[in-house]
């Protein structure tokens, strides 16, 4: 659980998607919501096609897709049989989890192909246009992201200290005898990051610098070709399918 | 949270939204339901106790932030967009005003234990409000179908997830106090 935290479904590798900037993957992502929500069946089966093509673009193996859909699966098996036991038919049910798959698959395509870190420089930079509290935010993320290991040890620690104690943890209070150490503790690391940061003279409006790089032509073809396909399937929208 | 520093608030609700990914982590199974208990609700809550409105709205924004750029802080190890703009998306969504509400009532009428718990369940409220209508929309169920499968199975949990945020919220004070 630790390591799968830490390091997220990112897998270093050289292809198609992975060289593509992480804003525009980004904005693909959230863009491809859109007709996954409008379209009908063909539109949908449309859709699917193009993902799959960018899942081979990506060299991304089915395992891995299919893993990535596993935290949502009891959720989705919920929605349908819910629409089953109200009486809709099985295509009813069928449609509306379809959509959330194809969701989840592009969103499991882009964390494949992208960093943490290039992510969250995709994000700032989309943050720009809202100025100073913009940048607090994506520095903010920074610092979350940061915090995630060392909260994750702490637990264990806690845990592990109790047990050899003798100490096993049961109901609420055995909730309690673990959250309130480590929200002390952590408050104490908050405590020590922003007396560092601040004996160091951060500065909230002070401008902080992101590596960007270029938009290439790659990642115009890209967009105005997805644009291009979506705008296709849009044709034989009908809203409420 | 005085003047004397700027810096220490942000940190702190950038704590939480670590603290909050790591609640969805913890699942504890409950038997009506195949979706988990986790404690992100928990933590939401105890945001808003602890920080106040502002810097609890502004974690959980963080929060949402850490699961779009990748990190699977949603329940079950979900992240990204996706997970956000589906079914359940509407429940995360709230997790932003619920923080703040519960925040702003215990600022307005004090920290004795009725105003807390009635801060929670306003804070509830406002996570079940987006959390349904965005099931009923995404999913293609009617509201009241939404709030069977949505809202009753989590009702005696979130009974337990409130006591338990009053008791913690006793015990660690609030980050005004720390300074």
């Amino acid at each position: 659980m630790g390591a799968r935290m830490i390091f997220g479904t990112y897998r270093k590798r050289d292809s198609y998607l992975h060289r593509i900037d992480p804003r525009t993957k980004l904005l693909l992502t959230a863009g491809v919501s859109i007709p996954v929500y409008l379209a009908d069946p063909a539109g949908l089966a449309l859709l699917a096609a193009i993902v799959s093509v960018f899942a081979v673009a990506a060299r991304i193996s089915v395992a891995n897709l299919l893993r990535g859909l596993r935290p949502v699966a009891p959720f989705l098996a919920m929605i349908f049989l819910a629409h089953l036991a109200f009486g809709n038919s099985i295509p009813a049910a069928a449609i509306p989890v379809a959509r959330f798959v194809l969701l989840i698959l592009t969103t499991i395509l882009l964390l494949h192909t992208t960093s943490p870190s290039e992510l969250k420089t995709a994000l700032a930079s989309f943050m720009k246009p809202f100025g100073g509290p913009g940048a607090e935010i994506a520095f903010m993320v920074g610092v979350a992201m940061a915090f995630i290991p060392g909260l994750l040890l702490d637990k264990e620690t806690i845990a592990r200290a109790q047990a050899a104690r003798g100490y096993r943890p049961k109901g609420l209070s055995g909730f309690t005898s673990i959250i309130v150490p480590l929200l002390r503790r952590s408050f104490r690391r908050a405590d020590s990051l922003s007396d560092a940061l601040e004996s160091r003279c951060y500065h909230r409006d002070a401008a902080r610098y992101y590596y960007n790089r270029e938009l290439t032509r790659s990642d115009y073809l890209l967009v105005g070709g997805v644009a291009l396909i979506l705008v296709l399937s849009g044709l034989s929208v009908s809203p409420g399918t | 949270m005085s003047g004397q520093t700027s810096i220490k608030p942000m940190i702190y609700a950038a704590l939480f939204a670590a603290i909050t990914a790591i609640g969805a982590l913890i699942e504890i199974p409950i038997p009506i339901s195949p979706v988990p208990l986790t404690l992100q609700v928990f933590f939401v809550l105890l945001a808003g106790l602890v920080l106040g409105s502002r810097w609890a709205g502004t974690g959980m924004v963080v929060y949402l932030l850490l699961g779009i750029v990748g990190f699977p802080v949603f329940s079950g190890g979900s992240s990204g967009i996706g997970t956000i703009l589906g079914p359940t998306g509407g429940y995360l969504i709230g997790f932003v005003p619920a923080a703040f509400v519960t925040g702003r009532i215990t600022e307005t009428f004090g920290r004795s234990t009725p105003a807390v718990v009635c801060a929670m369940i306003a804070g509830l409220a406002a996570i079940y409000i987006p959390g349904v209508v965005q099931l009923s929309i995404v999913a293609g169920l009617t509201v009241r179908e939404s709030i069977v499968i949505g809202v009753l199975p989590f009702l005696i949990g979130d009974s337990v997830k409130l006591t338990a945020a009053l008791i913690v919220s006793r015990r660690i004070g609030y980050v005004s106090e720390y300074d």
